[in-house]
């Protein structure tokens, strides 16, 4: 046998236990570090324990949304509404089987299924006209709106004028949207077109930074590639046909500005 | 010389030497490698349903859920052909989704917790949860969190009590966004790691220690018996309200939403509980009968007859000092979406049976509610005002200028914007 001199001179039964101690000592740790408990009295650090994320949001598109799936709760064939947001003037339209469906006017409202990807169209984009953007949106999460309440809180996809032009000069845009946390939500109100959004590099995690500030239940990818033809998109393009619900597009109803207390009392006789 | 031979080891009709001896011989060794790496590859398996989260981060991506909730999927779900449910239909060919579960479509709650959840899509207000908030006596608030409402008294006795609302519950989620622009021209390099934490879940963990304390159960010395109420006298509202009218006026007419006894008398009906309980979700503000507090606020002679005594004896009970301040919130509706308002109502009444004085009542609002100018008012005469809090919204304080009597209350409406 061609063995190192090292281990001849240990024999076989050295090796074994070399062999054993070195494997033992890197199994048991990792098979349960936190198994043991701490003892009376010691003082246990405040601090969250270091979170280790499986996924990343760069991911290709299903990946995290599929593995929602098994982790239970009833999101299995539960239509989350969507409402999709864009610049005035902008179409939008789904996949249905091969190929795209009607071009709606933005806002949409879409009932979409948690786990499978949707393929959009977007075209009308303004200062852009004549070109076209197929995003995908990926629901990872559902709510637990009130019963009847369900469509009137949809999760809002905005897609912004500036994602639009960066996705058409080529860049890769990526937008967790999460459900924030109101323990630590901003004091602040929310955009008039929707939502408050942050900027994270190009070397940190879109859906680690979404995880710790809510609850990541939407991913929205722009600027991947483009169909050879776009009235007949090849099927590797449009993915698996995934079934979606139409929801009519809600009309904003305003109210007359609030009246005070105090002009109320005056005006009554 | 004789070969030394091993030691015949007999133990009933086997020769265990026999056995032992292609292990312990020349080239045992090799078995015994052979063994122990099949043991240790067998251990490196993760059991079935434990170890690895399958979300997409290591933290739940979700609500946090207890573990009934984990079961095993429907046997609809595991009979499907697609990842996300559904089958495909023989006769066209077509995806067609699984019947969604009933739950899906209603609150559906994990087994186990109870309504409003996840609280991640509620906003909440009132009550005094955690810390418990404390008057000291120069009338300063100690652990008056946001999103508590109190209000604290000073009894006759001296004391200064601290008395919470209930809470009240609207579902106003908030979304944002986490946007990362990448360039598909660069290279981008990822390497994978070298070591995977996998979490386990701890399946069993028991820990015995021995009792330091031994008490004796000691037979009870006396007998303190529980008189019932014999007698339900309620209590009246007043006729007119606002008597007196607060910093900016109150409107006497009263909102849609205050449709309750409690809120327009002050008296707790026994088939409003229920539809109230709905309205603000905290039933366990109600569960608690208080007629005790209103009974004892009348002395009433009882006749006590003795078999062993030839005069009756006439005892009045007098009923000891309880002074009580009720404190209810509502809201006026129980949705609300970024950008609409909501009025908040709050009816407070001295149920004890002594007056209590300098009431002052604390709403520490939220920062997803500013509070709106000018519409704060108190049926009673009250000195308010309003100061920003750590949260980025206001801290709102109504000081009673007023005593309250034994059966007196009233009503403060407030109107915040949601966030």
């Amino acid at each position: 046998m061609c063995l190192p001199v090292g281990l001849r001179k240990m024999g076989l039964w050295g090796i074994l236990a070399w062999v054993g101690v070195h494997l033992a000592a890197g199994f048991l740790p990792a098979q349960a570090p936190s198994l043991r408990p701490f003892p009376p009295g010691r003082a246990v650090s405040a601090d969250p324990p270091p979170v280790h994320y499986q996924h990343e949001g760069i991911l290709a598109p299903g990946q995290i949304a599929a593995a929602r799936l098994p982790r239970g709760g009833p999101v299995v064939g539960y239509f989350q509404p969507v409402e999709i947001k864009a610049p005035l003037g902008v179409s939008v339209a789904l996949a249905e089987g091969s190929q795209f469906g009607p071009l709606q006017p933005a806002p949409v409202r879409v009932g979409l299924l948690i786990g499978p990807v949707y393929r959009l169209r977007v075209t009308h984009i303004p200062q852009h006209p004549g070109e076209e953007l197929y995003p995908t949106l990926e629901v990872i999460d559902r709510l637990y709106a009130p019963m009847g309440q369900e469509a009137r809180f949809a999760i809002p996809v905005q897609l912004h004028q500036e994602d639009l032009e960066l996705a058409l000069e080529g860049k890769l845009v990526t937008r967790v949207i999460y459900l924030e946390d109101p323990q630590r939500a901003l004091p602040v109100s929310a955009e008039a077109d929707g939502e408050n959004w942050f900027e994270v590099g190009a070397g940190r995690d879109p859906l680690a930074v979404a995880d710790q500030l809510g609850r990541p239940v939407a991913i929205l990818r722009m600027g991947g590639r483009v169909p050879l033809n776009p009235e007949q998109p090849e099927p590797e393009f449009m993915g698996p046909p995934a079934p979606y619900q139409k929801y009519p597009a809600r009309m904003k109803v305003l109210q007359p500005p609030p009246k005070s207390p105090a002009a109320t009392k005056e005006a009554e006789p | 010389m004789k070969p030394v031979r091993p030691l015949p080891i007999c133990l009933g009709r086997v020769r265990w030497s026999g056995l032992l001896r292609p292990w312990l011989g020349r080239g045992g060794q090799w078995r015994w490698a052979l063994v122990g790496l099949i043991v240790l590859c067998s251990c490196r398996g993760v059991p079935q349903g434990e170890g690895v989260c399958p979300s997409g981060s290591g933290r739940a991506l979700g609500p946090a859920l207890p573990p009934e909730a984990f079961g095993p999927p429907a046997a609809w779900q595991t009979a499907t052909t697609f990842p996300w449910g559904g089958v495909q239909d023989p006769v066209t060919g077509q995806f067609v989704p699984a019947p969604a579960p009933l739950a899906a479509y209603g609150p559906w709650t994990p087994p186990g917790l109870s309504p409003p959840w996840p609280e991640d899509e509620y906003l909440r207000d009132g009550g005094d949860k955690e810390l418990a908030a404390e008057a000291s006596a120069d009338s300063e608030v100690h652990g008056l969190e946001i999103k508590d409402t109190i209000a604290h008294y000073d009894t006759l006795d001296g004391r200064r009590r601290v008395e919470p609302s209930n809470r009240v519950h609207i579902y106003s989620p908030r979304f944002g966004a986490v946007r990362q622009v990448s360039n598909l021209i660069a290279h981008e390099g990822r390497d994978g790691w070298a070591n995977v934490y996998q979490p386990t879940k701890l399946t069993q963990y028991d820990i015995h220690r021995a009792a330091r304390t031994h008490q004796q159960h000691l037979p009870s010395q006396r007998y303190v018996g529980q008189e019932l109420p014999n007698v339900y006298l309620g209590r009246l509202g007043r006729d007119v309200l606002s008597s007196v009218l607060g910093p900016q006026g109150f409107q006497d007419r009263f909102l849609p939403y205050e449709d309750f006894q409690v809120i327009r008398l002050g008296q707790m009906e026994e088939k409003e509980k229920t539809e109230l309980a709905r309205r603000v979700q905290a039933a366990v503000a109600w569960t608690k009968d208080e007629t005790l507090a209103v009974i004892l606020d009348e002395q009433r002679a009882a006749a006590m007859v003795r078999d062993d005594a030839l005069v009756q004896l006439y005892v009045v009970h007098t009923p000891p000092a309880n002074p009580q301040l009720r404190l209810v919130k509502v809201a006026s509706t129980a949705y609300a979406e970024p950008g609409d308002t909501v009025d908040f109502t709050l009816r407070f009444d001295n149920v004890g049976n002594q007056p209590i004085g300098n009431v002052v009542i604390l709403d520490n609002l939220t920062g997803r509610l500013e509070y709106v100018p000018d519409t704060a008012q108190s049926s009673l005469k009250a000195q308010f005002t309003a100061e920003p809090n750590e949260a980025g919204s206001m801290l709102l304080r109504w000081e009673l200028a007023q005593p309250l009597q034994p059966g007196e209350g009233g009503i403060i409406r407030f109107r915040c914007r949601v966030r």
